[in-house]
């Protein structure tokens, strides 16, 4: 018996292929051109073409390999891992790119953020600002516990009962003894990864929401409270982001995956498809707030550099 | 707020202990006023961790600063333990006004103009006493 999964995954990664490797030329044509001086325009220019013509010389590869795999199977593999070429178009060509277009993204990145020869900083402690309260914890480790109740509840009943929807040429009995094992490994998997990770996680963020909330956020000369107005609210949206994240979303997507898995467990490559998909969608979530948070930092570097450049002027 | 000059010839670490001094002498830090922790600062003002240590360090050592676990630095006094016997103390404040009188003088200042001056910080750091 064949599964129906099995065409649609290759199809999928066929589809995934093309477009991760295109997603750094288009994400880095897409911002805004704010570059201050010719040289960082000219600059950006000629990464933004060179990206161009990297991409477009490794997608060309890649269709001849899809190509040559209709006939020989070791080129439809190499084109199926085509994808790890993502990493040196986006590290190498689309980040200074768009660092060249926007140099206040560069701003954005640990305490380079502060410059000048007049430096100025708040004296509140922004640990205690968190606009995450006592009460609001309860939801993350009520989730983590209910979640794995539910898996750990599998362990009550036994494995093996569901009958085996496999090939029915085999051995029915010894089958389902197989299959049984393979049911409770999967069920001691799940219960092992989701506990160790999501334990794991769940202790450590309150360390990282408190990273989070120091992150560097240097003021402008005259210590303007329009600027901290700014680093004020998109804080807020960092920690809460942060927190309803990493700490409720994540576990509730894999712990309902890891609860499915466990009492439901299908043949062939369904889950895997799934889990797939799924972690895909969840990851590029991920990407998109990272990445809206990157943006309005870069926003507030750009709104600091337009003061200090005022006051510079009304004191010139 | 606390701004420090990186071009400035005084090195960094006197710049924090002189400007936190000025905040807690004028009252716009007050006892029991908790400061950011030293990373923080560090990174806002993108200097290393241990300028800022060593700049707490000198205020705690003056008696204006403890650290709690759990509850950070936090300002204790705002009159500085005495470093030594009163008159002394009295000396060697009188010396640090006659250098700021006389920087005013070399300067080109007026004596109305160098009074005012005196008289405006006067008025700035004992509003709140």
């Amino acid at each position: 018996m064949s599964d129906p999964f099995i065409p649609l995954g290759r199809l999928l990664l066929l589809i995934f292929v093309p477009v991760i490797l295109l997603f750094p030329l288009v994400f880095a044509a897409f911002v805004p051109n704010r570059a201050v001086d010719d040289s960082a325009r000219i600059k950006s220019r000629g990464l933004l073409l060179t990206l161009a013509i990297s991409t477009a010389v490794l997608l060309a590869i890649w269709v001849g390999l899809v190509l040559t795999g209709l006939t020989f199977n070791v080129a439809m593999l190499i084109a199926h891992f085509w994808w790890p070429w993502f990493f040196p178009l986006w590290f190498f060509l689309a980040i200074p790119a768009i660092m060249a277009k926007n140099p206040y993204l560069r701003c954005t990145v640990g305490s380079g953020s502060a410059a000048g020869d007049i430096r100025t900083a708040s004296l509140v402690n922004r640990e205690r600002t968190s606009p995450v309260t006592r009460a609001m914890w309860a939801v993350p480790i009520t989730l983590f516990v209910l979640i794995l109740a539910a898996i750990a509840a599998r362990g009550l009943l036994p494995f093996g009962v569901s009958p085996y929807p496999g090939d029915s040429a085999v051995d029915p009995e010894a089958a389902r003894v197989v299959y049984a094992e393979s049911e409770r490994s999967r069920w001691i998997l799940s219960l092992v990864v989701f506990g160790s990770a999501f334990g794991f996680l769940l202790a450590i963020l309150p360390r990282s929401l408190r990273r989070t909330l120091s992150e560097p956020e240097p003021m402008d000369a005259a210590g303007s409270p329009e600027l901290a107005e700014l680093y004020a609210a998109q804080r807020r949206k960092r920690v809460l982001g942060l927190f309803w994240g990493s700490g409720v979303v994540l576990p509730l997507c894999i712990g309902s995956f890891s609860v499915l898995q466990a009492w439901f467990p299908l043949n062939g490559s369904t889950w895997g498809l799934i889990g797939g998909i799924g972690g895909s969608i969840l990851g590029i979530c991920g990407a998109i707030f990272g990445t809206w948070m990157t943006v309005e930092r870069a926003k507030i570097a750009e709104v600091r550099a337009r003061l200090d450049a005022s006051a510079a002027s009304a004191a010139g | 707020m606390i701004s420090i000059s990186i071009a400035s010839p005084v090195p960094i670490h006197d710049q924090i202990v002189t400007g936190l001094r000025g905040l807690i002498a004028s009252g716009k830090l007050a006892e029991g006023d908790e400061l950011p922790p030293v990373r923080q600062l560090a990174a806002d003002l993108g200097i290393n961790l241990n300028t800022v240590a060593r700049a707490y360090r000198e205020l705690t050592d003056a008696g204006l600063l403890a650290s709690a676990r759990g509850r950070g630095t936090i300002v204790i006094a705002t009159v500085e333990r005495a470093s030594g016997p009163r008159a002394e103390e009295r000396k060697r404040i009188e010396l640090g006004i006659a250098a700021a009188l006389g920087d005013a003088k070399l300067a080109g200042l007026t004596r109305e103009a160098a009074e005012a001056m005196a008289a405006r910080q006067i008025e700035h750091l004992w509003k709140y006493a």
